[in-house]
């Protein structure tokens, strides 16, 4: 499947499953008893997807479900994220074909991804989100310059004690 | 190093980017609140039509299961005002009976005030089950003074005269059964007679000389002379008299005073 179409279905489930988990199931059942289906795909994608792409869909998904929520865009995308990212380093660790394990990892990762919104949401006070927005915008041209850094440093002032060898 | 963890390491590599990026844009949005309308609007447009479906087509099916419920609690209400109803009905029945029971046993006191009687206040608890013999009993006996041959009688006639008592209850011979028969006159001309039963048909009154005055509408009261009843107790109205028999009485049928076919209470006199 081209990334397009990837992004098209993960498009037309998430607007499927906020009319599933926003409106019709609402109706008939408590909150603690409607299923993440969002967050079932990132489970999905963690181990079926490990790509950049499987990462790309899941920050859309996460995306998604922030935009949808009307509120602040970006916690759930992050903490879907961190589900996808700690998912995928023990991916090939768990045997997710089985009934168990499947629902296991599912239960954990709700449990970790509301957790990781809580955390998100209620850590950013005003004030916290002006640093964040510094550190990030600061971390990013910091980050752009290191490989010009690096070298001027290494080649051009021979500031260095070791040469790092390359494995 | 394998593609497969090449892989891995770049998936994880995009993942913790675009967490920065997530991050980066939670700090963005919450300082510009109103980026985040703008999607939001966007997705509430694509599902609004389907939002709508749904809660109608909920809300209709709430509004059944409510008229359901509704229906429900309507009939639980109902049987219940029902079975209030009922136990109502049968309260009123019962308060209704003591007030006719009241306004029946007052007019036998005012009676036996009246007349300056001696006697009881009984109720009929028994009809003779023979269609031939009329006799009822009563719920008084020996041990209420009720001894044998006390005349039994209504504010407004005569009954009948007990023929057995046990200890707390008695059998009345009624006017009205063949075996009776009471010494009577007719009041307005005191001509003498003497009253037999018929059973159901009523009474007649034998032994009426044909020279004797007695008329359709004459009052007939007890005579005294029988022993049992005492004199002036209202027995019935002639209703019928034939001076033509070959005998030398008058045929006089007689309708009793009482209603033998809704005795309830009586009053039996006492010696």
């Amino acid at each position: 499947m081209s990334d397009v179409r990837w992004i098209l279905v993960v498009v037309l489930y998430s607007l499927i499953a906020f009319f599933l988990q926003g409106t019709l199931l609402q109706i008939f059942l408590p909150i603690y008893l409607i299923p993440h289906f969002s967050l079932l795909l990132v489970v999905f994608l963690a181990f079926y997807e490990v790509s950049s792409r499987g990462a790309f869909l899941t920050f859309l998904c996460g995306l998604l479900v922030d935009i949808a929520a009307g509120g602040v865009i970006g916690p759930s995308a992050a903490a879907m994220l961190i589900v996808y990212g700690v998912l995928a380093v023990i991916s090939d660790r768990i045997f997710v074909e089985s009934g168990l394990a499947s629902f296991t990892v599912t239960f954990a990762s709700v449990v970790l991804y509301q957790l990781a919104y809580l955390a998100l949401v209620t850590s950013l006070r005003p004030s916290l989100y002006d640093t964040l927005f510094v550190a990030l915008g600061q971390g990013f041209v910091t980050g752009l310059l290191a490989p010009k850094f690096f070298y001027f440093f290494l080649r051009k002032l021979k500031f260095a004690s070791r040469r790092r060898e390359l494995m | 190093m394998s593609v497969y963890v090449a892989r891995k390491a770049r998936a994880i590599t995009v993942a913790a980017l675009l967490f920065g990026v997530s991050l980066f844009l939670t700090a963005y949005s919450a300082r510009n609140p109103e980026v985040g309308k703008i999607g939001s609007a966007v997705i509430s447009t694509l599902l609004a039509p389907l939002q709508h479906a749904s809660s109608s087509a909920s809300s209709y099916a709430i509004s059944i299961l409510d008229s359901y419920i509704y229906l429900v609690n309507v009939k639980q209400t109902n049987e219940a005002l029902q079975e209030q109803l009922d136990s109502l009905r049968a309260d009123r029945v019962k308060y209704e009976e003591l007030a006719f029971e009241n306004a029946e046993l007052k007019n036998l006191l005012e009676f036996k005030k009246e007349k300056e009687l001696n006697g009881v206040v009984a109720r009929v608890i028994g009809f003779d089950s023979s269609n031939w013999k009329h006799t009822v009993t009563i719920n008084k006996g020996k041990l209420d003074g009720v001894m044998v041959g006390a005349p039994v009688v209504k504010e407004y006639g005569t009954v009948g005269h007990v023929i057995i008592s046990g200890n707390h209850h008695a059998r009345v011979l009624l006017i009205i059964d063949h075996e009776s028969a009471v010494d009577v006159l007719v009041q307005r001309t005191r001509a003498r007679g003497l009253l037999a039963g018929r059973g159901t048909d009523g009474c007649i009154l034998e032994f009426v000389m044909k020279d004797e005055d007695a008329r359709a509408g004459d009052v007939v009261i007890t005579s005294g002379i029988d022993g049992i009843y005492p004199k002036g107790l209202m027995v019935g109205t002639i209703n019928q008299v034939n001076n033509e028999t070959r005998t030398l009485f008058q045929e006089i049928s007689l309708t009793p005073a009482v209603d033998f076919g809704r005795l309830e209470n009586v009053f039996v006199l006492l010696p």
